[in-house]
């Protein structure tokens, strides 16, 4: 399939491909570190120790540590239901998990805004209760689990229909418990596509902007995270912050992007392992 | 252990897979499932191994009702079509899974099960490759791991899908021998799933013809081949030549082919289509009183000891015939492509105008 | 659930698997979409019809709908561009340039949005050269198209890439045979398998293009009636404190990209059907 390209206009498509992915990607890129050390190293570290900064950092990192593992766990049993059950509703179950990836992030802080904010039932229970939701962590958390929730299970899915469940059951046969079949044949089976969801729920939870926004409130020092810091300096003109604080989130992605490209070869290698036949002659 | 079948029914959905199926294996057999794609026996033999549930009938294992015992006390071995070995374990960790799998209190000592897990792969040929992935094993090779593990747990029944399907013509055949010789050394009751007639033929020590989720047939090779219960059971073994024609109690005729037959009244008269199986026919330069099959010679194909002659019907309707001859046979014929010759059917099969097989006859 | 299930399957686990996932996307998905459903359904059809055909509204509508289908358009053909050159040649930095693709999902939306809007200004490393030639694009519609075919740039590229691996050599060598020139191969025989897929990943692009918003609003300039998107319009509408013209506002968008997505998902299993054979 693929070729060493030889004519002129092979070659003008790959410089047209490369001048795309310039402009489009590498430049967006390379200015926000620009930007970011624009004023000297000793101004980057000055907006790194900033408290509303380390704030920012801080509740980054609690809103994605409940995130993950929720999706995390939420993932693997959908997956598993829909993949290895034929029931009523299989397909509806597969299309409503999809609903996050197609919703625009404000609507969906809207959403949770009117169903737990403080004017309704819900949220007014809550508040009886003395928790409050909206405009505080718990439902900066519930609108992240919200858009990031299609990852795992989406990663999943396909990886899990190809395999088919021979082996599960052949473990079943060999005495297994459910239980069992599923630590010691399915876990070791997608642990890289697993991860693979992980990368992908963790960098949509550190970044997701619109729907926590909407939900956050926006107090300083209390429910901004790293993209809403950035949106804040930007808002305050105090660009280099808001570029220092991108170029954390922009560092976050190259790192996804890296541990991205090494999953999806693992995931392809291990699974190239599985249909790879003949390797040796036949010595019956 | 023997297995026997109750009144078995499935359906998914409009399609019914087993209609009513009845099945009595006797401790120890060999016994091959035969049939076309979509004939029900691979549900079948999931049915008897507990991964499926039929929507009613029995499953006996030695008189006792398993219908509704847990897969995982059936105590059966089953091999499947493209093995579903562990391909994140090694080929002695596979056949040990089972072992390993066994309540604290039934487990053996772990050096019991490095035990075992020798003898099991000396048993299947592999005791060198124990420390290799699946992924680094020949089809051949999978299988036999496969067959392995699945023997693991000294089960009562094997039962295997297709165990030959995923594998070439000359692997395939070196296999089935040594599975028929695996099976007497250890005689387990074993059902195998199979869609090659040779290979159901070759290794069974009782053959199931299954058509359409239904039993045609159940009888030992042999009387398969020559008994055939059904018009259905007689097209699935082998190639075979139909030749249509018009009977009037003496005589068949196509055109102006015909053959004297003597049916003792048990073919009415009318319709009447013959098989007639390659290799039972010879040819000649000149017609019988009995047969007058004129033919053109065609394609040729030599393998082995046999001829395959591609021959052609001249001035009476029928589709271009395959007639089997010995190496000998064709050269003292002596002819080329495009002489006539004239078939002299051994034996043919009657198949009345209602498709139902009649008596088979010889031309006299 | 024996009711449920049309098979019988030895794995344990259906009726726990089954009951949590069903809980969770009632929890998380169904219950917060049927609450804006109550919330809008409370609101009289005059009520609602007024807060949707307000010019305000309108004039977002438009901007939204127009920046999303010309961004579509420029991720049509760009992200044909990059997933046939990733594909088909081998040369070097093929591999940095498929790993950069994806690059939009990884990256937050407020980050790109921050970038660009400085690349794109009027003294941007980019904005001045446009300047020269007297295009404004940060704080236009321009600039918004520009951050929705940023964000949504993967989706064709990786809905078009598995097909076209998928394409055997020997098609296009069996059309070359049978007289067709390189032209007439690429628009006969490749773009036309190519097709489903092309339309899935630009109907997603679209999609998505439709909700941007972290991107969007730092390059938008936010005037409104002449750069305002549909979901900056819902959030200033949240911060008035205006609930129900927020909802109005947010179940078009909302209506609109579920239409879209079970839209996509019906067409790729007819096509797949069709296409597999059964």
């Amino acid at each position: 399939m693929h070729e060493r390209p030889r004519h002129w206009h092979q070659w003008f498509l790959i410089m047209a491909a490369f001048a795309a992915i310039a402009i489009l990607l590498v430049m967006p890129l390379a200015l926000i570190f620009t930007e970011a050390f624009s004023q000297g190293w000793a101004m980057v570290q000055q907006n790194l120790t900033n408290p509303d900064m380390l704030g920012a950092i801080k509740l980054t990192l609690i809103v994605t540590l409940i995130t993950v593992p929720v999706n995390l766990l939420f993932g693997i049993l959908l997956a598993w239901c829909v993949t290895r059950y034929e029931f009523r509703g299989r397909k509806l179950l597969s299309t409503l998990i999809d609903i996050p990836f197609a919703m625009s992030p404000v609507v969906a802080g809207l959403c949770y805004l009117v169903v737990y904010g403080a004017q309704s039932v819900v949220g007014n229970w809550f508040s009886g209760m003395g928790v409050q939701l909206m405009f505080a962590l718990p439902g900066m958390v519930m609108v992240t689990v919200f858009v990031t929730c299609p990852y795992v299970a989406r990663v999943l899915i396909p990886l899990m229909e190809s395999q088919g469940q021979h082996e599960e059951e052949a473990a079943i046969i060999l005495g297994a418990s459910g239980w069992q079949a599923f630590l010691y044949v399915t876990l070791p089976k997608i642990r890289w596509a697993l991860l693979y969801g992980v990368v992908l729920t963790n960098a949509r939870a550190v970044g997701e902007f619109g729907a926590v926004s909407v939900v956050s409130g926006l107090i300083r020092g209390q429910t901004l995270t790293l993209p809403l810091l950035v949106q804040m300096w930007n808002q305050d003109y105090n660009t280099v912050g808001a570029f220092t604080a991108a170029g954390l989130l922009a560092a976050m992605a190259l790192v996804t992007l890296l541990l991205k490209t090494v999953l999806e070869w693992a995931t392809q290698h291990s699974s190239d392992n599985a249909t790879e036949q003949k390797t040796e002659q036949d010595t019956p | 252990m023997s297995i026997r079948v109750e009144q078995i029914q499935k359906r998914f959905g409009d399609f019914t897979a087993l209609d009513d199926i009845n099945l009595d294996v006797q401790e120890g057999q060999l016994v091959g499932l035969l049939g076309p794609s979509g004939s029900g026996k691979t549900t079948l033999l999931r049915i008897i191994a507990g991964l499926e549930k039929a929507d009613q009938g029995k499953v006996l294992f030695h008189g006792k009702d398993v219908t509704d015992l847990d897969v995982r006390k059936r105590k059966v071995g089953f091999v499947f079509q493209q093995y579903a070995l562990f391909r994140h374990l090694t080929v002695a960790d596979n056949v040990a899974f089972g072992l390993r799998m066994l309540p604290r209190k039934e487990r053996p000592a772990r050096s019991a099960i490095r035990q075992r897990v020798h003898e099991l792969l000396d048993l299947v040929q592999l005791g060198h490759l124990a420390g290799r992935y699946p992924a680094q094993l020949s089809g051949g090779q999978k299988q036999r791991v496969a067959l392995a593990r699945a023997l693991a747990l000294k089960p009562d029944v094997l039962l295997l899908d297709e165990p030959f399907g995923a594998l070439d013509a000359k692997v395939r055949k070196e296999l089935r021998r040594w599975l028929r010789h695996l099976h007497e050394q250890i005689s387990v009751t074993s059902i195998f799933v199979t869609h090659d007639q040779e290979e159901a033929m070759e290794v069974s020590d009782q053959v199931v013809v299954m058509s359409q989720g239904r039993i045609e047939q159940m009888a030992s090779p042999l009387t398969i081949y020559e008994q055939p219960a059904s018009r259905f059971v007689f097209d699935f073994l082998g190639h075979i030549n139909a030749l249509k024609g018009h009977y009037d109690g003496r005589r068949w005729q196509a055109g102006n082919a015909q053959l004297r037959l003597t049916t003792e009244g048990a073919c009415p008269n009318g319709e009447l289509t013959l098989y007639l199986r390659p290799h039972e026919a010879d040819l000649s330069k000149t017609p019988s009183d009995s047969a007058n099959l004129p033919v053109k010679l065609g394609a040729r194909s030599v393998f082995g000891g046999t001829v395959t002659l591609e021959l052609e019907a001249l001035g009476w309707p029928a589709e271009v015939m395959e007639v089997e001859l010995s190496r000998d046979a064709w050269q003292a014929l002596d002819a080329q492509p495009g002489d006539t010759l004239f078939v002299h059917p051994r034996q043919l099969q009657t198949v009345t105008c209602d498709g139902n097989l009649g008596p088979r006859v010889t031309p006299a | 659930m024996p009711l449920l299930r049309t098979q019988h399957s030895v794995l344990p686990g259906f009726t726990l698997s089954f009951a949590l996932s069903v809980l969770f996307i009632c929890l998380v998905i169904l219950v917060p979409l049927s609450g804006l459903a109550i919330h809008v359904s409370q609101m009289s059809w005059a009520q609602y019809w007024g807060v949707i055909t307000d010019p305000r509204s309108l004039a977002s509508f438009r901007v939204t709908l127009l920046a999303a289908a010309g961004a579509s358009g420029i991720n049509a053909v760009v992200g044909l561009l990059l997933a046939w050159v990733i594909t088909r040649y081998r040369f070097p930095g093929r591999r940095l340039m498929d790993a950069l693709v994806d690059l939009p999902f990884a990256l937050p939306t407020a980050v790109a949005g921050l970038t660009l809007s400085a690349l794109f200004a009027a003294n941007g490393w980019l904005g001045q050269w446009f300047e020269a030639v007297g295009i404004s694009v940060a704080y236009t519609p321009l600039g918004i198209m520009i951050a929705m075919s940023f964000t949504s740039l993967p989706f064709v590229v990786r809905a078009v890439q598995p097909v076209l691996e998928d394409l055997t050599p020997d098609v296009e060598e069996a059309a070359a045979t049978l007289g067709a020139t390189p032209m007439a191969t690429f628009t006969r025989v490749i773009l036309a398998q190519l097709m489903p897929a092309l339309l899935t990943g630009t109907a997603l692009a679209f999609t998505r293009s439709l909700g941007e918003y972290g991107a969007v609003i730092f390059i938008a300039g936010n005037m409104p009636f002449e750069t305002e998107i549909l979901s900056l319009l819902v959030n200033i509408r949240l911060d008035e404190f205006d609930y129900a013209a927020a909802s109005a506002l947010a179940s078009v968008i909302l209506i609109a990209s579920l239409v879209l997505l079970f839209g996509i998902q019906l067409v790729q299993s007819r096509l797949t059907r069709r296409w597999k054979g059964h």
